[in-house]
């Protein structure tokens, strides 16, 4: 019940004093983006120093770093609440997290479940482009973005 | 005639974007044991003739500077994504940026597709005066 009440006070009803503090949550949910989808490219790049032997052929480099920057999705629900960004922009976000959530789980289910093998490499590409577009959504029309309440 | 290019085009660009989905999958089938990586080795030799045909087509389409440029990106970003892995033996962290380039060729590709989709889909009249570059630049960001 307390973190409902947290959670709708994140976003008030716009005043021009907090316009200001709502630019800036846009703002930092449009970096979030691009530097989720910065660390899933480097996420891969961990795994081609792996699979081509730079670095052994262990995939803890590629793993451990999996789960270093899960929190930027949160992070980024907090900040679109604040930005009073769109429902559809909110609701794409929570399917990012809930994305990397399972990919996550992914390689753990695909020695019993093989063909679950490329779902985990196509779930990268989709998160990958989930956080550009996310990021551009935001960026091109921030206050279009801002839904109804603005 | 122009109209029928950026429809060839933009077919080429969806069409380049399910083959990026596809040679992931095969991958991720090489990679997890369901098969050899040899499916995923030889369909990369055909993939980058997607972007090398889009790169024949930019010119008469009118397409603009922009996704032109992008184009002949994919187009060399391809390429170079078929050699990286010969990088393996000598300096295998070169190797190593095959699959982070495969992203970058992704993202690349939703532009191009987004691009070329849009300029299908925008009227066709246009202002004799007007050059192709100045058209596209008046297309919506967004």
């Amino acid at each position: 019940m307390q973190m409902l009440e947290w959670w709708a006070r994140l976003s008030p009803t716009e005043t021009p004093g907090n316009t200001t503090r709502a630019e800036w949550a846009r703002r930092a949910f449009v970096w979030l983006a691009l530097a989720f989808s910065a660390c899933v490219v480097f996420q891969v790049f961990l795994l081609g120093l792996q699979l081509f032997g730079a670095v052994g052929s262990d995939a803890e480099l590629h793993r451990n770093f999996a789960y270093l920057y899960g929190w930027l999705l949160p992070v980024m629900l907090i900040a679109g609440r604040i930005g009073h960004v769109s429902p559809p922009t909110m609701a794409l976000t929570g399917l990012a997290l809930v994305l990397y959530a399972v990919q996550t789980i992914l390689p753990a289910f695909t020695k019993q479940l093989p063909v679950l093998g490329p779902l985990h490499a196509i779930n990268a590409l989709v998160l990958f482009a989930l956080g550009l577009w996310l990021a551009q959504r935001v960026n091109s029309r921030p206050h279009a973005d801002a839904g109804e309440r603005v | 005639m122009r109209q029928l290019m950026r429809q060839v085009l933009a077919v080429l660009a969806w069409g380049f974007l399910v083959g990026i989905f596809v040679q992931v999958a095969l991958a991720g089938i090489g990679l997890f044991g369901v098969s050899t990586m040899s499916y995923h080795e030889e369909f990369g030799y055909w993939l980058p003739l997607f972007p090398m045909a889009m790169l024949v087509i930019v010119w008469p389409a009118h397409v603009g500077r922009r996704t032109s440029l992008a184009v002949l990106a994919l187009t060399l970003m391809t390429i170079v994504q078929t050699m990286l892995p010969y990088f393996r033996d000598s300096v295998p962290a070169v190797a190593a940026l095959h699959p982070p380039n495969a992203m970058l060729i992704f993202g690349l590709t939703i532009f191009v597709v987004r691009w070329t989709t849009d300029l299908v889909r925008q009227p066709q009249a246009t202002p004799a005066s007007s050059s192709p570059a100045e058209h596209v630049e008046a297309l919506p960001t967004d």
